[in-house]
């Protein structure tokens, strides 16, 4: 499950069920506002005699307009400069005479009886609430967000194919595509952990494509484990499958000093992460966990939920804008020279490392390497093992994880007993959907070993794969195989500098020193962004510095 | 999606803004100049034993201990003063003025998020959410209705407030 992108949050891909939702929220609580709240009270200053507003308007500063309703209909509209003579009982001053119905009879200046008159009405103006004022500020905050974006594009337009359960969200991907291959020649097949059984007849996925990124798919199969009913299959970063019915959790759980057991209990997106180091993006940390002493007979593994930060998101549209104009000679060299790949993804990875698994030897007294995780991509929590060798102690159980800092991201680890090896049975999609429709050509490309299945940006694919048994318990692993071209964004042009590109490919130790300002630029943005849109998500992740 | 969600706001903004009553309210800067009655939304039940509801819309003429007169306009009542007992009233809505609104907001700044790439996630609903409630505030900082009012109160706000004018028939007023 690799993947370097983060396009499920590009403009094609809000969901569906997700803005549907806002949609309705957002007329109910506008119906609600419009019919429940209390109306404003906007009063009319209506008088039966003249002493009683005279008063009133000798210490106003200004003298409002007076209009007087004369008892058979009509109506005398005064401008400010009126005058009562309460002794001789008249009323002068400019303005208009209307009739009952409306019509101007008179206008000039005017005199009217005062016992003509039946009521007197005086009004303040009237201010009613602005629809514009709260949208300034809100207008403000648009236009910050944009011109971050234009500045620093990269940390807006993200890419990654993906795939969903049927019920998923884009908090929900349960898996990222083979996004390493981004060159036909870097094809290559990827298992994801779907973290999902079933005991049914069929099981639909989702397949989008919500990235400006052309797919190009040779296979997408459902891997179905078979299973009891109180296990679960893991599987190794070799593809080895077990299944298992025990995990234990640690009791500990230490990095840099600070207790983070809780972040790595449950597989819930309560996770573990810590920020990138100011000074040098290729900086390690260790976690160190801690399991009750176990005597196993069987084989042990360690459990791990993980996925990356967008770190190595950065880099890779870094590198991509590195290239400006010249990406397409670029990627046509890769093709031609397997070397250059190596350089490019090969030097910053060796310099990031992997996720490294070591086990406290309590005899010789030292940590010693089990194997080592890694799965590029941000978006989908991969859930891999890696086996522990045998060890019979009465000491706690000592784990340590040697990771780079603000590079991962860790949900849940455990300690899981290992049942015994099984295969997969490796299904061919039985349905083909393209965009809502039955497609039967595509399906025909997806199914032909020769061909590839091309997926644009906004497509979306429904597979449906058809289980053998529907009373056995499958647990589910998705395998896919292709590769991807990655569209040049304008915004990216202006930020070639084959110069950087070069320091990338053959010093990254230097550029990863180097580049630490810009990225620590805006980590923390980035990061908050994809917290505070997990609207549907449960939880918050942790954060530990 | 995209598409979707446009037609949804434009609906959304048609339904709010497009009120074709807009047209005979006042400006609120008119508010005192006006020689007229308030424009009333009056819901009526002409018959017990019908769940039939018929609206009258248009200028409020007056009020009495039993009667509220509407010389209703845009509808299928002809535009005379029409005479509507008070206990048929169902529920009104007097506007004062034509409110303050700007519902093209909604679409305009949601659309805007498009600029925002991975960040519109959040900032097209918030904006959605904003934007239309605003607006809501401000519609109804327009009127009031029969929670805020009774009828006895809607006196002051007729073209006569103090009820029909002696020697004229409701015939006479248009």
């Amino acid at each position: 499950m690799e993947c370097q992108n983060i396009d499920s949050f590009t403009p094609q891909t809000i969901n569906t069920v997700n803005m549907r939702k806002v949609i309705t929220i957002s007329i109910l609580l506008l119906s609600i506002l419009n019919q429940s709240c209390k109306g404003p009270a906007v009063p009319r200053f209506q008088y039966e005699k003249a002493g009683d507003f005279i008063k009133k308007t000798n210490i106003a500063k200004e003298r409002p307009d007076l209009k007087a309703h004369l008892k058979g209909g009509d109506l005398v509209f005064l401008f400010n400069n009126w005058q009562i003579d309460t002794v001789a009982g008249f009323i002068t001053g400019e303005g208009q005479r209307f009739d009952y119905n409306r019509r101007i009879r008179k206008e000039g200046n005017l005199k009217f009886s005062m016992d003509s008159v039946l009521i007197y009405e005086m009004n303040e103006d009237l201010e009613l609430a602005d629809g514009m004022m709260a949208l300034f500020p809100l207008a403000i905050v648009n236009v910050a967000v944009t011109l971050a974006c234009i500045t620093n594009p990269k940390a807006c337009f993200g890419s990654c194919p993906t795939f969903y359960t049927e019920d998923g969200n884009v908090f929900e991907a349960k898996g990222e595509g083979f996004s390493n291959a981004i060159s036909p020649s870097l094809e290559y097949g990827d298992v994801d952990d779907l973290n999902t059984s079933t005991r049914s007849d069929n099981f639909k996925i989702i397949m989008k494509n919500e990235a400006q990124e052309t797919h190009c798919l040779k296979a997408v199969e459902l891997w179905a484990l078979p299973i009891s009913d109180d296990q679960n299959a893991l599987m190794t970063r070799n593809k080895d499958f077990f299944s298992s019915s025990a995990q234990i959790a640690p009791i500990s759980a230490y990095a840099d000093g600070k207790n983070v057991l809780n972040s790595l209990l449950e597989s819930d997106r309560n996770e573990y992460f810590s920020a990138a180091d100011a000074e040098n993006l290729a900086s390690k940390e260790e976690l160190i966990l801690e399991f009750e002493a176990t005597d196993l007979k069987q084989d042990q593994a360690l459990v791990l939920d993980f996925r990356q930060s967008l770190m190595t998101t950065y880099f890779i549209y870094s590198a991509m804008a590195y290239m400006g104009d010249e990406v397409s000679d670029v990627f046509a060299k890769i093709e031609r020279e397997k070397d250059l790949y190596s350089k490019l993804n090969n030097g910053l990875k060796s310099e990031l490392g992997e996720l490294e698994v070591y086990l406290w030897n309590e005899e010789s007294k030292e940590w010693q390497l089990q194997g080592a995780l890694y799965e590029t991509g941000p978006i989908a929590v991969n859930r891999q093992i890696v086996p522990l060798q045998k060890m019979s102690t009465s000491q706690p159980l000592k784990v340590k994880l040697l990771m780079n800092k603000g590079l991962w991201r860790l949900d849940y680890a455990a300690l899981a007993a290992l049942d015994q090896k099984i295969e997969p049975l490796k299904l061919q999609p039985s349905q083909l959907k393209k965009n809502g429709s039955t497609h039967l050509f595509a399906k025909q490309q997806l199914l032909d070993a020769e061909k590839h299945l091309i997926s644009l940006p906004g497509d979306f694919f429904e597979l449906e794969y058809d289980l053998p048994d529907p009373n056995q318990k499958y647990a589910l692993h998705l395998y896919s195989k292709g590769y991807y071209m990655e569209w040049m964004r304008n915004e990216w042009l202006g930020d070639k500098n084959l110069l950087k590109l070069n320091q990338m490919m053959n010093h990254p130790r230097r550029y990863l020193k180097r580049e630490a300002e810009a990225y620590k630029e805006y980590e923390l943005v980035m990061e908050d962004v994809f917290w505070s849109s997990q609207i549907e998500s449960k939880k918050v992740s942790s954060y530990e510095n | 999606m995209k598409t979707r969600m446009i037609i949804s706001l434009a609906l959304l903004s048609f339904l709010l803004g497009g009120c074709s009553y807009y047209q005979h309210l006042e400006d609120e800067s008119e508010f005192n100049k006006s020689t007229k009655g308030s424009f009333i939304r009056v819901w009526v039940n002409l018959d017990e034993n019908s769940f039939e509801i018929k609206e009258y819309r248009g200028e409020l003429i007056a009020v009495d201990s039993t009667q509220l007169y509407v010389i209703a306009v845009d509808t299928d009542v002809d535009s005379v003063c029409t005479a509507l007992s008070k206990s048929n009233i169902e529920s009104f809505n007097l506007y004062y003025a034509k409110p303050n609104t700007a519902f093209w907001s909604i679409p305009v700044f949601t659309g805007f998020t498009i600029t925002h790439g991975v960040f519109l996630i959040a900032t097209a609903p918030l904006n959605l959410l904003i934007t239309s409630l605003t607006q809501g505030h401000a519609l109804r900082a327009s009127r009031s209705q029969e929670s805020d009012l009774n009828l006895d109160e809607l006196a002051p706000f007729a073209r006569y407030p103090r009820g029909i004018p002696t020697g004229l028939t409701i015939e006479d007023i248009h």
